[in-house]
């Protein structure tokens, strides 16, 4: 924190605009200051060229949020004296602008620690800062606040996909930097790549090591047919083999959604469940990104 | 590599397609692309670079 100095009484009155948004990065995600006022900046981190280099998203929290910030303790001694003995770092629950379909696929993330760096309704920018001067998220955890039964309707329906933040670091909250970047909230928005859905439709063949899988819209289930590369479809982890890739897309029935696709690990079919995901890369930056599905090999 | 609307990955490092056998690649012909494309299993194969049957040799004519 720097050095204590009476700095005078701006002229304007103004709060901090209402948070909206959280852009939610893996731990340590840094960039300098100047790129982080750049959308570009935030194109490197959120779609870059390739899925495997994606290190943050946004996550859009217009349904509200409840702050359940710890108050600071006080401890009044016997002699009456009083101080301030603890100050906590922030939490909150976000009720996020979302699907149950894209909520779903936050599942995985129960417990998991991220950064976060808020981002207010004017599209400021509320980070951290690292020991190197670059731009960070506050360190935190995130877990999932509803695995219930669907909410029933009026202002509970709301907050069905809730997020409970918990700040590590209060110290970095005493240090928080605000920049205000030359791009927009919906800006940002606009960069996250559109989440598809993606389910066997006809399970692994392990005589060949062909499935067919269906490509749809999020909650519409229109078909999507952008995926007609073997490049498109990623293996992101195997079970029980050494390696596997998608060796043959056959997208005669893009236009439903449907793709025949093999996987292979080198000639020899896969023998254990493996893990994939679609993706679409236009202009060098992913723009659609299908949820993680596991594919049963019995 | 596009093949009309079916895709072979050329691009997998850990996949040699000079080292699968013909056999390998019949199996694959036979159950991924197969109805799929209109070129034949050599013509796939020589694009793709898997080493093609060795021709049955020819009996020397009896002198």
């Amino acid at each position: 924190m720097s050095t204590f100095k009476f700095a005078g009484n701006g002229t304007a009155k103004d709060f901090l605009k209402d948070m909206k948004g959280l852009i939610v990065s893996l731990p340590g995600t840094a960039q300098s200051f100047t790129a982080a006022k750049t959308l570009a900046g935030f194109q490197a981190l959120i779609n870059p060229a390739t899925t495997a280099a994606i290190t943050a998203t946004f996550l859009d929290i217009a349904r509200g949020l409840e702050s359940k910030t710890t108050a600071p303790e006080f401890i009044t001694a016997n002699t009456g004296f009083k101080e301030k003995t603890m100050d906590f770092p922030p939490e909150f629950t976000g009720h996020a602008f979302m699907s149950y379909e894209d909520y779903k696929t936050w599942f995985a993330a129960d417990g998991k620690s991220f950064d976060f760096t808020p981002v207010l309704a004017d599209g400021t920018l509320m980070c951290a800062k690292n020991s190197a001067g670059q731009q960070v998220g506050f360190s935190g955890r995130m877990f999932i606040g509803n695995f219930d039964l669907p909410k029933a309707g009026g202002a509970e329906k709301t907050k069905a996909h809730s997020f409970e933040i918990m700040f590590d670091d209060v110290d970095q909250f005493k240090n928080y930097v605000i920049v205000k970047p030359n791009f927009t909230l919906k800006e940002l928005m606009a960069i996250v790549p559109v989440g598809v859905n993606i389910e066997v439709q006809t399970a692994y063949e392990n005589s060949g090591g062909t499935v067919v899988i269906k490509a749809t819209s999020r909650v519409t289930g229109e078909p999507v047919a952008v995926f007609g590369t073997t490049a498109e479809w990623k293996v992101i982890s195997l079970s029980a083999d050494t390696g596997g890739a998608c060796t043959i897309c056959t997208a005669t029935s893009a236009s439903l959604g449907i793709y025949t696709l093999t996987f292979k690990n080198s000639s020899a079919v896969l023998t254990g469940d493996f893990e994939i995901q679609a993706e679409k890369i236009t202009a060098s930056h992913v723009t659609y990104l299908s949820n993680v599905l596991n594919v049963d090999v019995t | 590599m596009k093949i009309g609307s079916v895709d072979i990955n050329v691009n997998d490092p850990s996949n040699d397609w000079s080292k699968w056998t013909w056999a390998e690649f019949m199996d694959l012909y036979d159950k991924s692309l197969k109805g799929h494309v209109t070129e034949s299993p050599e013509t796939v194969a020589k694009i793709l670079g898997v080493k093609l049957p060795d021709k049955p040799k020819e009996k020397a004519d009896k002198a």
